[in-house]
Formats: structure tokens, C-alpha cells, sequence
């Protein structure tokens, strides 16, 4: 067991440098640099100028000189500074992994609050009508576009209601009805995608669970159906769908982008396009960065749990 | 007829023996059925079926254009901000959103199980090399990607096709290699390898039938997935260059921008990918229903 | 396995059946009268309608002004630190010597640009190489340390400038300033490295260094972490990618002309918005209260729901306009006559109907006031001449002659830009030279690439859709003299304009003390319409909107987020603003 801990260990390791490599790459691809990003439209400086900044910001060392001395600090914990900001980027990530860590969370509970009842139903009638109906409206949070939802939800509030979730964020422990009326409203956006997908996993965990022998003991035994359900069937269909939940949620880190680009919720997603946009190296980096740290560690954590479920598994 | 007519016909019997099928077993899904057949249907005969030219630009006495008119006899869905008549282009955007759906999900899936198979089968070095490949695409994240992708290579319908590829083929590899995996613990496989069967022959008989299931699955609803995430890069900007018509462009463009003054551009694109999306999805519910023994209704 | 190989078979034949979208643009048929009647809605009568509910000169606010309050309005600031770019946004905290006062130019209403003296209070020239400006006495820095609230000196003037002359915002402006002197506590010398008899529209505008003080710059973070300068704001809370909340300079030295000591609102609140949809959002439910508006279809729909605002809508001196970069360098471009014929095939009557719904004016080679044309009423097809009238035969002639009878393939870059709509404008200009012969291929970029074609830092192969290289002022120098003189690199003449009876031309107005330079102008005005270096169309009008319980100074260049810095200053809001808190920037 602790050769298999310690072997996928290695392997996130090695993950982590092969991203870190690719990404440095990747970003000094793209044409433009943070340099020309910043400029007023209307300044006019010349290519001699231009160079001079580049020089300050270090972007005209060579390739390799650049990746070492980045990922010797990085590994340190420093991350560098933006090329836009000047400020710490992990002081950046910091802040930000506030407000996406709370509309992560608050997206994941919608999710379960409209999946779980509705994967369990349709499971526990399959092929009824009301299957058909919750499946139905389950499939609907996919098949529309977010940023779509987002903007005729906040063009049609202002509208109708003359309010907007207000700007400026208020972490839950400061300011709870703050904090609620700002994420609400992009967490179901969000959570209506997310409940999609799990009301899916829910309803094929639970049924074939329910085609277990165990089950038709208890039912054989002549245990109430909702007892039948509740007591034998939910556990064990409830971990796959722990599972897709927590493969989401690195998924819902980097994926709340486009709401927070309408919404104006400073997030990691937006701080990500933001940095892409504007060519900032070092922020795009430390971010990617951080995200492949929590993937990594999160696909860890799910092996590790496997390996301690399944024997099997851990003596290949 | 042309070879692709006879092809496109017993496709199409075959199609409907299926179609029949489900229809007897999952009404639901025989729906989607129905409704994807539709959505190939017009794509093919976009040209017949639409009334005007989605590029030509309808102008007034004054010979200017007709924007944003809203519907009304002549225009039945309306126009667009440059005079063009949305039922044309939402026809002929049908064959847009299936061929980048389509081609991206098979490009995608193929890649993936290619590679899932190559991972799964041979394990040891090589599957632990490849699995770390796989690990490090799908911690990029997507829209560096698409980015990366589109300013080198440059905006067109086959990066878009290229990029939604590389999203897919990541998570199709893992199913496969799980299946893969799975399968190879039957003890039916080491009877053939202890038979003398070649690697392909095994692959081919024994393992590629149980893939194709869990495959199928995965590819009808990435087929919905596709087109959502064409509209998605629109939206930023990355998607499918005009004039040509797709729904995503509608939706994220012209449909957004005019929400107020004009709904109806954004109601019929959206419309039109929410059905398809849905009918994708039901589909590969009920496929996934029919195929995986352990799920049959009682 | 037979299923599988008929049905990829099928779907095959599909794609490549779906690959076939030039069979839809071979049924191109000719333009046909449609015959669905009018628009969405009726334009031509809101335009009308707008012309008669805001006449020109904006009205008077009430005296006297009230003080209080909180102004919010969007802006994009990625940084308050002038040493990292320059927005117009950071005038709130930091000055420069002069600037411009709002309403500086309008036609009809007020030709000649005011200069508002705000840290010099007045200056001398010399001789045209030599400038002596005087400094107003008393100014303080904000009250924070590390600097204290000290005065302001001739040494802060000479520091400033010495230190942000390098950087790319400000380089085009220092370039002229070879040395600066201090000759008093009041007084500063610039000795100019070229003779310059406007020298002082120099140092008036965003592009200019504006006065840091030495202690902030050097201490630890540098100005972004003290970002003290001498501003009627003092920057209390920066919140990346949400906003900033900035309070009220207790010691701003500026009155205005009754005498009472500006700013008059307590705070200002900035929304770092991204999106046009989530501005319009935000002005209807009051949390913003002036703001830009792009098109008149999104000014029809807010003026629906919010029916008393405020609207300034003032002809574009030039921002904002529509137009193709050509690649002048290599053929078929370097030909005038080639030039001449896409200006001509273009129709602009319907590129104003798809920009702005006919709400916008012709636009020429460079600002029609520079040229001297003060009118509204100027800006026709007459003063333009026949380049710039639709005109496909002879466009097709033209081509003909310069040995393209059967027209050339182009290649038309654009990308999505904030505030302009290129979508529908490329579609536009790639049909107009469609009808002259000129096949174009549509090439979308994605924007920051396509910012830096703009730029000049990468070329382009063929052409660019674009807009005109601007100016930060009212400045002939800055439109015309750095965008047109060859011996500019790329990154300043964008097209690369080699000509030397141009050359001539500006070297003589350059060279000119004064009293020639309008003649000049509008003859370097006829040399350019007539060889076409860069195709221009329209400028659609700015909209700036405002709310009716705040009265801004009337600055029409509010119409780019953060011009509205200027206005700040002199804006006042009634009792009936909504009250708001400015203990932090999330209340």
C-alpha cells in the first residue's frame, strides 16, 4: 500500500513539471505580449521603447534562463509576479480562491438539492412518466449555453425586478445576504449544469444497485420498498456519484469563467481569461499551475480511496 | 446513384431498424431518434429546404438592409443585423452544428480509444508514459487550449473541429482504458492469448464489441456537448468565422447583443441547439439503457 | 460490423456534402427590393426624436452645486501605478500640467480646445526650442506617507518626467523634451530636442507624464502599493477584477469658477465591467450613473426603461470610426488606383444603416475639423470628393487599368472588438468588393492578436479591418504628422506611408509657426483624400448617457470609459441619488 501511495506520488510529480513546462510554452506561442495589451489606444511608442519593456518584465531573456529561474521560485512557493499588476500572484490566487471556492461549493449544493431527488425518482419509477419528465428537465441545465442563461437572467432582472446581484464581494462570515443575493443566482446557473450530469450518475448508480442480489434478499424479506431504498440501496449508489462530484469540482474551478465575466465575480476562472487576454505570462502560469496541483491531488485522493475500497487494485 | 447516395440509403434502413426498435422499448428515446433523423435530414437538403439565401442580404426601396425585422410572412423567423433571413440560416446552420459535432466526437472518440485501447492492453511503461500524457492535457485548461490552437493555426471550422477533438479524446481514452481494463480480468482473454491470438485479434473480437457500447454512450452525449461548446467559443470570440451561419455564432453574437430589441434572434438559434442538445442527450440515454445489460427494465 | 462501415460511409458523404458551403454563395442572386416593410423599429423617427429632446448645447446645471455623494461609473484599470500604463482613469488620482476642459470640442458649439490649468498656471515660449512654464503654488500631495502631504515642486515636475519619459505610454510625447531644468521652486525649463511652436498642447493629455512624488516611487511596491500623487482622489481600496473606491482630496488645490473647492462628490466607485449586457444591467437599477453607450439600438432600449436620463450626443471628432488598413508595401495595394477603386465600391450609406442604423458621419483621411471643416453640415461627399462615392463601375475600371480586369484575391483580417462591430462591418466591405471583382477571404483573429496588428507589431499580408490610428487630443501632430511621416517605424505610421511629397508637405506645417498651418492642413487634407492610403467609412456619434439626479461637467469624451475621470471632478449629484456608503468598495 505504501509503494502504491508513494509510486502515484511520483506520478503527480511528474505531472506537475510536464504542465509546468507545456504552459510556459504554450503561453510564449500566442501572438502579442503584455507589453502591447496595456497600451492607450492612442500611445504610439516605438519598437526600440517596446523592447526596453519587454526588458523589464524579463521577457527577453531566453527561453531557458526564464523557465528556470520561474520554476525554481515556484517550487519555493513564490509564483512570480504579474506582468500587468505588479503584484504577488499567488496574492492574487489567494483572494480570488475565495470567492470561486464559495460558488463552488454553493453550485455544488443546488446541484444536489435538484439531482438527488430527481435521479432517485427516476430511477426508483424507470421508464414512468414522471421519469421521463425529471429526465427531461434534468437534460434541459445541459442544453443551454451559460453565458446565454446568464445574460437574459441579468438583462430580464434589471428589467423586471430593477435589481441586479450587487457587485463587490462579501465572503459568507462578513456579510451572509450579501454573499447569498451576489452567488445565488450564478451558483444555479452553474448547479443546473452540475445537477444535469449527477442526476444522470445518481439514476444509473441507483439502478443497478437495485438489480443487486442483497436487494432482493431484503425485499424477499418483506422489508418496505422505501426502506428497501433508503437503507440498502442509497448507501451504496451514493459513491459513484461522490466521485463525479468531486471530479466536478476541479472542473467547477476553472469552469465558472463565462458567469463571472457577466456577473462581474471576481473568481479564478475570469482571473484566468482576464490573464490569457492580456498575455500575462506569469499569472496564466501560476494559475494553470495551481489548478493542475488541485486536480492532481483530488485524482490522488479518488485513487487512494479506491485503492483502500477495492483490494484488488492495490497489489498490481 | 453515387456511392455515397447508396451508402447514405442503407444507412438510413439501418437507422430505421433501430429506430423501430427503440421505438417499442423506450419511447423517449425513439423520440430523440426521430428528431436527430430530422436534424439530418435538413442538414442534407438545406438547400431545397430553405426559402432564401442565408448570405444575401434582403434590402428595402431604399436599398438598404432589412435588420432585425422581426417575424412576419415574407420572413418568418425574421432577419438578421445585416438583412438576411434567419430561417435560411438556421437551415443551413443545421449542417454546421453536425458536421462540428459529428466529426469532432468521432475524431475525438477514435483518438481516444485508440489510445485507451494501446493504454489498457499493453500496460507496464508504455500505459503509465501515455496516462501522463493524458493527465497533463486535461489539466490545461480548455480555453488556453482552444486559444493556443486557433492563433497559431489560425480561426476556421477545422480548428474548431480540432479543438473540441482535443477536449474529448482525453476523457474518451479513460473510459476505454477502464473498460479495457475490466475486461482484461475475464479470464476469456487469457484463454485466447494462451491460444496463440494475436494482439489484434483479441482486440478485435473480445474487446473493441464491449467498448463500443460504453463508446456509443459517451459519443451521443458529446455530440450535444459539441455544439454547446462551438457556441461557447463564439462567445469568446474563438468560434467559427462569418459569414458562414452556425447556431452557436447566432446565439452568442447577434442573439445576445440585441436581447432587448430583438428576441427573436436569439430565441430560434437557441431553440434550435436546446432540442438537438436534448434529443442527443435522451438518445444516449436510452441507448446506454438498452445496451447495458444491468440496466433493463424489469 | 457492417452497421458501423455504412454508417461512417453516411456520415462521410454528410461532411463532405456539408463542405459545400460555396454552393450557397454561387446562388448569390443580385440584391432585390425585399418586401417586408420598415425596421424593428422606426430609426430615421428616433433619430429625429433625439435631435429635438437633446439639442446640442447640453443644459445648464442648477447652481448652486451640490456637495456629496457617491459617482459610480465603469472603467478598465488594471493597475494604479503610472509607471505600468497610463488610463485616463488614474487623472483621478494623478495630474498632469494641464488638461483639457470638458466640452473642448464640439462643432457649432466650441471650436477652440480650453486648456484647464490645473498644476501650471501658465507658460512662455522662448523661443521655439526653449519653454518656460510656471507652477502653481500650494499644491499638496495626498496626506499619506510616506509622502505626507508636502508640497509640489519644479524638482517633482523634473523627476516625473525623467522617470516616465522610457515607458511605452508616455515615450511619444517625452521623445520631443531633451532636457528639463529646474530654474525655481515654481518654474520649470524644457529644452526641446525639435523646434515646436505648440509645444504647450504637449503636455496636456493621458499621453503626457504626469507629477509622482520620489518617496512613493521608491519605497517598497513602489506607486502600486502608494499610489500618492496630486489628484482631487486618493485611492482607498483597489480590487482587481471587481473595481476601486476612491475618496475625496481634502486639499484638492481646483475651484471652480464661483470659487468653491472641487471635487464636490465624497467618493467615486469604478465597475471593472467586461460586458455590455451586465453596463446596461447596471444602469437601470441605478448602480451606474454615467456611462457610454455603443449603438443607437442599445441607447433605444435603456432610453424604454429609463426614461429621464440624461443624454450627450456629440458628433466623433474621429474615435470610433470604421476603416481597412491596406499592406502598402507590395501590389496590388501600392497602387493608388487599386486603392482607389475598393474606396469607391464601398456603399457607405448602408455601412452607417448596419452600424449605427444611419446615425453616424462620413468619415475622411484624417479628424474633419483638422481640416478645417467646422460644420456639421461640412462633412458630405462634396468636401470627400469622388474616391469616397459609391461608384462600383468605376471602381471596376479603375482595377481594369491598374491591369486587374478580373479583380484579385484579399485576405481581410478582423477580430471582435469591445465597442465596435467589425462582425457585421467585414461581412459588409467583403460584399462591397465582391461586387467590384475583389474575392475576399474573411480571417477572424482572436483579439489580443489582432490588437497587435493594430499595433504595428506584427504585420498583416494584405488588409485589416481597423480604426484609424487616433490621437489622445485635438492635436494635428498626433492624428496626422506621426501617422503619415515616413520616418515613423510601423508602430507609429501603421501602414508603413512612404511619400515624399507628404513628407514635404508635413516637414513644412511641422516647421510653420502658425499662421499657414490651416492652409496646410487642408491641403494635406486633399493629398491624402486623393491617394486613399487608408479606406475609412463612418463614425457612428458618441452617447454618453447619465442619470437624472447627476450633473457631470458635460464632457462628451465620457464616451470611452474612464474620459469620464475628467469629469469627476466637476460632477455633483441632487438629493434624489440613491444613498451610498464608501467605507468599501463591496457595499
Amino acid at each position: 500500500m505504501r509503494m502504491y501511495i508513494a509510486r502515484r506520488f511520483l506520478h503527480g510529480l511528474l505531472v506537475l513539471w510536464l504542465v509546468s513546462l507545456v504552459i510556459f510554452s504554450l503561453v510564449r506561442i500566442l501572438p502579442g505580449d503584455a507589453v502591447i495589451m496595456q497600451l492607450d489606444q492612442a500611445a504610439a511608442p516605438t519598437p526600440e521603447i517596446l523592447s526596453r519593456a519587454r526588458q523589464e518584465l524579463g521577457l527577453e531573456r531566453p527561453f531557458l534562463v526564464q523557465y528556470r529561474s520561474w520554476i525554481t521560485s515556484a517550487v519555493q512557493g513564490d509564483l512570480g509576479r504579474s506582468l500587468i499588476t505588479r503584484r504577488p500572484v499567488t496574492q492574487e490566487l489567494l483572494k480570488r480562491i475565495n470567492l470561486t471556492s464559495h460558488l463552488a461549493v454553493m453550485s455544488i449544493i443546488v446541484a444536489m438539492l435538484i439531482a438527488l431527488p430527481i435521479g432517485v425518482l427516476s430511477a426508483v419509477r424507470q421508464d414512468t412518466v414522471s421519469d421521463y419528465v425529471a429526465r427531461f428537465l434534468a437534460v434541459l441545465g445541459l442544453s443551454l449555453p451559460d453565458f446565454w442563461l446568464a445574460t437574459v437572467i441579468i438583462t430580464f432582472l434589471a428589467i423586471w425586478v430593477q435589481w441586479i446581484p450587487p457587485i463587490g464581494f462579501a465572503p459568507l462570515w462578513e456579510d451572509p445576504g450579501r454573499c447569498l443575493g451576489q452567488l445565488l443566482i450564478p451558483a444555479f446557473i452553474i448547479g443546473a449544469r452540475l445537477a444535469a450530469v449527477s442526476m444522470r450518475m445518481t439514476r444509473s448508480s441507483l439502478l443497478e444497485v437495485l438489480r443487486q442480489d442483497y436487494i432482493r434478499t431484503a425485499r424477499a424479506k418483506g422489508a418496505r420498498e422505501r426502506a428497501v431504498i433508503v437503507r440498502h440501496a442509497l448507501k451504496n449508489a451514493f459513491i459513484p456519484v461522490i466521485t463525479v462530484i468531486g471530479q466536478q469540482f476541479s472542473v467547477l474551478l476553472g469552469g465558472t469563467v463565462i458567469v463571472e465575466f457577466i456577473f462581474l465575480q471576481p473568481g479564478v476562472g475570469s482571473l484566468m481569461l482576464d490573464a490569457v487576454l492580456l498575455r500575462d505570462y506569469t499569472l496564466i502560469q501560476g494559475a494553470v499551475l495551481f489548478f493542475a496541483v488541485v486536480i492532481v491531488v483530488t485524482n490522488l485522493l479518488v485513487d487512494l480511496s479506491y485503492a483502500w475500497l477495492d483490494p484488488r487494485i492495490r497489489y498490481r | 446513384m453515387s456511392p455515397g447516395g447508396l451508402g447514405a440509403l442503407s444507412a438510413l434502413r439501418h437507422a430505421w431498424g433501430v429506430v423501430w426498435l427503440l421505438a417499442r422499448r423506450k419511447p423517449l428515446g425513439a423520440v430523440s431518434a426521430m428528431i436527430v433523423l430530422g436534424l439530418v435530414v435538413v442538414a442534407i437538403l438545406a438547400p431545397v429546404l430553405a426559402p432564401r439565401d442565408p448570405y444575401e442580404f434582403n434590402l428595402n426601396e431604399r436599398g438598404l438592409p432589412i435588420r432585425m425585422q422581426a417575424p412576419t410572412a415574407a420572413f418568418p423567423l425574421g432577419t438578421d443585423p445585416l438583412g438576411r433571413d434567419v430561417l435560411s440560416r438556421i437551415v443551413y446552420g443545421a449542417r454546421v452544428s453536425l458536421v462540428v459535432g459529428l466529426a469532432s466526437v468521432m475524431i475525438g472518440t477514435l483518438l481516444g480509444t485508440v489510445v485507451g485501447l494501446v493504454s489498457g492492453y499493453w500496460e507496464g511503461k508504455l500505459d503509465q508514459v501515455i496516462q501522463r500524457g493524458v493527465d497533463t492535457t486535461m489539466a490545461i485548461p480548455g480555453i488556453v487550449l482552444a486559444l493556443a490552437v486557433m492563433s497559431v493555426l489560425g480561426q476556421s471550422l477545422t480548428n474548431i473541429i480540432l479543438v473540441i477533438a482535443l477536449v474529448i479524446a482525453p476523457g474518451a481514452s479513460r473510459v476505454v482504458r477502464g473498460t479495457v481494463l475490466a475486461i482484461k480480468q475475464h479470464t476469456f482473454i487469457d484463454a485466447a492469448q494462451a491460444l496463440g491470438a494475436s494482439p489484434a485479434r483479441i482486440v478485435a473480437r473480445h474487446v473493441l464489441p464491449n467498448v463500443f457500447a460504453p463508446i456509443l454512450v459517451l459519443a451521443s452525449v458529446w455530440l450535444g456537448n459539441a455544439i454547446v461548446i462551438e457556441a461557447a467559443l463564439s462567445f469568446l470570440g474563438l468560434g467559427t468565422p462569418p459569414p458562414t451561419p452556425t447556431w452557436g455564432a447566432m446565439l452568442s453574437g447577434e442573439g445576445r447583443r440585441n436581447l432587448e430589441t430583438a428576441l427573436h434572434l436569439a430565441i430560434f438559434p437557441g431553440a434550435a441547439i436546446s432540442i438537438v442538445v436534448l434529443a442527443f442527450n435522451m438518445l444516449g440515454d436510452a441507448l446506454r439503457d438498452l445496451l447495458d445489460p444491468r440496466l433493463r427494465s424489469r | 460490423m457492417k452497421t458501423v462501415v455504412s454508417s461512417l460511409a453516411c456520415n462521410i458523404a454528410l461532411i463532405v456534402l456539408a463542405w459545400y458551403p460555396s454552393t450557397a454563395a454561387a446562388q448569390e442572386k443580385p440584391p432585390t427590393a425585399g418586401d417586408a416593410p420598415g425596421f424593428a423599429y422606426a430609426a430615421p423617427a428616433f433619430i429625429k426624436e433625439l435631435d429635438t429632446r437633446y439639442p446640442v448645447q447640453p443644459p445648464v446645471p442648477p447652481s448652486p452645486p451640490r456637495y456629496g455623494g457617491v459617482l459610480h461609473f465603469p472603467a478598465t484599470v488594471r493597475a494604479f501605478d503610472p509607471t505600468a500604463g497610463y488610463r485616463p482613469e488614474l487623472a483621478l488620482v494623478w495630474d498632469t500640467l494641464t488638461e483639457w476642459e470638458a466640452t473642448w470640442y464640439f462643432p457649432e458649439v466650441q471650436r477652440t480646445p480650453v486648456i484647464r490649468k490645473t498644476l501650471a498656471t501658465s507658460w512662455e515660449m522662448v523661443n521655439p526650442s526653449t519653454w518656460i512654464f510656471k507652477l502653481r503654488h500650494g499644491v499638496k500631495f495626498h496626506n499619506r506617507p510616506p509622502v505626507n502631504g508636502r508640497e509640489m515642486t519644479a524638482e517633482d515636475v523634473k523627476y516625473s518626467y525623467e522617470l516616465l519619459k522610457d515607458k511605452a505610454q508616455y515615450s511619444t510625447r517625452a521623445a520631443l523634451v531633451k532636457a528639463i531644468q529646474v530654474v525655481d521652486k515654481y518654474t520649470v525649463k524644457f529644452e526641446l530636442s525639435m523646434p515646436d511652436p505648440k509645444f504647450y498642447l504637449n503636455v496636456v493629455d493621458s499621453l503626457s507624464p504626469v507629477i509622482v512624488p520620489r518617496e512613493a516611487v521608491e519605497a517598497p511596491g513602489g506607486l502600486a502599493e502608494n499610489p500618492i500623487g496630486t489628484g482631487a482622489f486618493m485611492l482607498k481600496e483597489f480590487a482587481p477584477g471587481e473595481g476601486a473606491l476612491l475618496v475625496r482630496n481634502p486639499d484638492y488645490y481646483l475651484k471652480d469658477k464661483d470659487g468653491r473647492q472641487l471635487p464636490y462628490v465624497d467618493a467615486v466607485r469604478l465597475f471593472f465591467t467586461k460586458d455590455p449586457a451586465t453596463d446596461t444591467a447596471l444602469f437601470r437599477t441605478r448602480q451606474l450613473d454615467v456611462m457610454r453607450v455603443s449603438t443607437l439600438d442599445v441607447l433605444y432600449a435603456l432610453m424604454k426603461t429609463v426614461p429621464d436620463m440624461q443624454l450627450y450626443r456629440v458628433p466623433s471628432y474621429g474615435w470610433g470610426d470604421y476603416g481597412v488598413s491596406m499592406a502598402l508595401d507590395k501590389a496590388p495595394y501600392s497602387d493608388v488606383r487599386v486603392r482607389q477603386a475598393l474606396s469607391m465600391a464601398i456603399n457607405r450609406e448602408v455601412v452607417a444603416e448596419v452600424i449605427n442604423r444611419g446615425d453616424a458621419a462620413l468619415y475622411g483621411p484624417f479628424p474633419w475639423a483638422l481640416a478645417g471643416y467646422t460644420k456639421r453640415a461640412d462633412y458630405t461627399y462634396a468636401n470627400l470628393g469622388p474616391n469616397y462615392e459609391h461608384n462600383v463601375k468605376k471602381a471596376r475600371e479603375l482595377l481594369a487599368a491598374a491591369g486587374y480586369p478580373k479583380g484579385f484575391d484579399m485576405e481581410l483580417e478582423w477580430a471582435e472588438f469591445q465597442g465596435w462591430t467589425f462582425n457585421e462591418f467585414v461581412q459588409l466591405v467583403a460584399r462591397f468588393f465582391g461586387d467590384a471583382g475583389v474575392r475576399v477571404k474573411l480571417k477572424q483573429l482572436e483579439t489580443s492578436t489582432w490588437i497587435a496588428k493594430a499595433a504595428g507589431v506584427q504585420p498583416f499580408p494584405h488588409t485589416l479591418a481597423a480604426f484609424s490610428p487616433i490621437g489622445a487630443g485635438p492635436s494635428f501632430m498626433d492624428w496626422v504628422y506621426l501617422r503619415y511621416h515616413s520616418s515613423f517605424p510601423r508602430t507609429i505610421n501603421r501602414e508603413g506611408i512612404s511619400d515624399p511629397k507628404l513628407d514635404d508637405l508635413l516637414a513644412t506645417w511641422r516647421l510653420d509657426p502658425g499662421e499657414k498651418r490651416p492652409a496646410l492642413q487642408r491641403a494635406i487634407w486633399d493629398h491624402l483624400r486623393k491617394n486613399v492610403y487608408r479606406i475609412t467609412t463612418i463614425v457612428p456619434p458618441h452617447y454618453r448617457i447619465g442619470q437624472a439626479y447627476v450633473h457631470a461637467g458635460a464632457n462628451p469624451y465620457c464616451w470611452f470609459p474612464g474620459y469620464c475621470s475628467y469629469e469627476a471632478k466637476t460632477a455633483w449629484m441632487t438629493e434624489k441619488a440613491p444613498s451610498r456608503k464608501f467605507e468599501k468598495f463591496a457595499q
